[in-house]
């Protein structure tokens, strides 16, 4: 039935080869493609290349809600046009493991972290996942907009750092730290829970809320966060201070001409 | 009790669940093809990534937990609904949660909406806005502002401080600002540029520089008439708040920003309102002059007599002041629709004003400084 199979290779630099039947496409994120096979043919679509109400526009809106989860407004589709079995693969940005995920598994859906897509068998679709709960959206670590990778089919997603993966028994918790969390499904429950103790809050280093994860479901947690790897490497590079001096100019301003107002004193 | 649909979750089922449906008796939930559950044992919990699916919980006799999670809306409104007394206290969770979003969801979107509609008036109406911030301004403060600039001025400028240009200046002025809130005082000043500016709270200062370009008294009665306006319109205090406005907006707007562009962005915003003023200047001060019986073309003749000789041309759009063919134009344009049929030319034998000692001496046509502010 699948049109597809894969191998990922390398260890924590990752790549996956996909092998493509005759006829068989996958849709990938743009600039990610790493080789492929003589007879596979590109073309870009807008958004993943889904139909969608209301025709051309239609397809624009979804494609830029799509972007807002951190994809690009176009992707690449490869197809296999010829009457052997043809490969492509696709690389991660990052420091990264992929993730091949069947969606039938988990019920057609599951959720991502913005930017975790990489590539998708034909009829995976990105879409955007809202967070509704402000808490969870402000402390969880991965803000108010994550993907919603529905169909049927593989998908493929990048994680960062090393990569675990739990099955959550129902009602089984687990207390992740906010940016770990790679992908879950939809039946678990992602919440937000007060750390309790001040002391943990302030000298723990793991702030104020932890992010909890409630089963039954699937959940898949990185080691090391972007966000994470990337305050390493910038308090290696040091800091840049630049921006702030145009803030001071306009906060004088800002005092100055309050404090003329105010008492008609100038200049 | 009719049925409704449901997704089983358990350690010896699929990942995926397994669809099944269930109803409740008076003790128990019963799900088909499975045993029957004890109400007592259930707990409620609100799950999904939208925290909006309704999940009943148990731990069976083996120690191993299970959920069923109800498949929709309809589906959880149904069991919420023929669900036993026993587990009402239970749901309330879920009501809590469904609340919460919603109020919290409600709340937000009403105040981006009315923020939203607050900056747009704001955009609007940002010259009422000005103004309101202007009039809580007293003008006793805004005195003490003039003054205290022309204190540090002084210190650089050589004042004429009598003789018959200064007393002219004086009798024109004068007669401009009969009945104004504001007390006047005008000061004429050594120096060749061809310019008059005023300060807040009504003092104009006037160069020598201006009195030798001008040929007849109307047209600096023209020139006293536009700086009037800036004093009664009290433009230098709204350019400060201008200023104080952009500012801010940069400051919430932008964020961090780099030192030049927040002087560029700055500086722009300032310009612009400067030419606006300016053009209000023009238009309110030859009104001023009709008011006054004043023959209000003097303007006109002063700056195209000048315009040849004006420094280089400057884009407007970095200037402080509007183009002086732009000017001509609107004054042009303005004087065409209000004739003013009453009005005279003021007698005052210009040559001699001119030529009174206590300015003659300064060369001024010609030299390459001279330029038209105004």
């Amino acid at each position: 039935m699948s049109y597809v199979s894969y191998k990922i290779e390398g260890s924590d630099l990752q790549f996956v080869e996909v092998t493509l039947q005759p006829g068989g496409s996958i849709v990938g994120e743009q600039g990610a493609m790493m080789y492929m096979d003589e007879h596979v043919a590109v073309t870009t679509v807008l958004g993943d290349g889904t139909a969608a109400k209301f025709g051309a526009i239609g397809r624009l809106f979804k494609a830029v809600k799509r972007m807002f989860t951190g994809e690009a407004l176009f992707s690449g589709r490869y197809k296999n046009n010829a009457n052997s079995l043809q490969r492509i693969a696709f690389a991660t940005p990052s420091i990264s493991k992929i993730l091949a995920i069947d969606l039938e598994e988990l019920g057609g859906s599951l959720i991502c972290q913005k930017g975790a897509y990489l590539a998708g068998e034909e009829g995976t679709e990105v879409k955007l996942a809202l967070q509704k709960r402000l808490r969870v959206g402000f402390f969880g670590g991965e803000g108010f907009i994550m993907q919603r990778i529905e169909g049927s089919g593989l998908v493929f997603i990048g994680s960062s750092g090393a990569l675990k993966e739990m099955t959550l028994a129902p009602g089984e918790v687990i207390k992740v730290d906010s940016g770990c969390l790679v992908g879950l499904s939809p039946s678990a429950a992602y919440e937000i829970k007060y750390a309790g103790k001040m002391k943990t809050a302030f000298f723990g280093g793991e702030g104020l809320f932890y992010a909890s994860v409630t089963g039954p479901g699937k959940v898949w947690l990185q080691s090391l966060p972007e966000k994470r790897l990337a305050a390493q490497l910038a308090t290696a590079v040091g800091k840049r201070q630049g921006g702030k001096i145009g803030k001071i100019y306009l906060a004088m301003i800002i005092i100055y001409a309050i404090y003329v107002i105010a008492t008609g004193v100038g200049a | 009790m009719s049925q409704f649909k449901g997704v089983l979750y358990g350690a010896d089922l699929p990942l995926a669940g397994s669809n099944r449906t269930a109803r409740f008796t008076s003790v128990s939930l019963k799900i088909d093809d499975f045993d029957d559950i004890n109400l007592k044992l259930l707990t409620v919990r609100v799950g999904g990534f939208d925290h909006n699916q309704l999940f009943f919980h148990w731990e069976a006799a083996d120690k191993s937990h299970y959920s069923f999670q109800l498949a929709s809306v309809v589906d959880t409104k149904m069991a919420i609904a023929q669900a036993p007394d026993i587990l009402t206290p239970h749901f309330r969770i879920w009501h809590k949660r469904r609340f919460s979003i919603s109020s919290v969801w409600t709340t937000l979107l009403t105040a981006i909406t009315i923020i939203a509609f607050a900056c747009i008036l704001f955009w609007w109406k940002y010259d009422e806005v000005i103004s309101w911030v202007t009039s809580q301004v007293t003008i006793e403060n805004e005195q003490k502002l003039g003054a205290s600039i022309f204190e540090q001025m002084k210190a650089d400028a050589d004042i004429v401080d009598d003789g018959l240009p200064l007393e002219t200046l004086r009798a024109i002025g004068g007669r401009l600002t009969v009945g104004s809130d504001y007390d006047f005082q005008w000061y004429l000043v050594e120096d060749p540029q061809i310019n008059a500016y005023a300060l807040p709270g009504g003092i104009v200062i006037v160069n020598t520089g201006l009195i030798l370009a001008v040929e007849h008294a109307d047209e600096l009665a023209a020139v006293l008439a536009h700086e009037v306006q800036h004093v009664e319109q009290r433009h230098s205090l709204k350019s400060l708040i201008n200023s104080l406005g952009w500012a801010t907006g940069m400051v919430i707007l932008l964020g961090d920003i780099n030192i030049s562009t927040a002087v560029i962005v700055h500086q722009l915003g300032n310009m612009y309102f400067s030419r606006d003023k300016e053009n209000e200047a023009d238009q309110l001060g030859v009104k001023l002059l009709i008011a006054a019986d004043i023959n209000p073309s003097g303007m006109l003749q002063l700056m195209q007599r000048l315009e040849g000789e004006s420094r280089a041309d400057i884009p407007e759009w970095i200037s402080s002041h509007p183009t002086t063919s732009d000017r001509v134009e609107r004054i042009t344009q303005q004087l065409a629709e209000n004739p003013c049929d009453s009005c005279q030319s003021l007698d005052y034998d210009w040559g001699k004003i001119t030529s009174h000692k206590t300015i003659a001496t300064e060369p001024t046509k010609g030299s390459t400084d001279s330029a038209i502010v105004l």
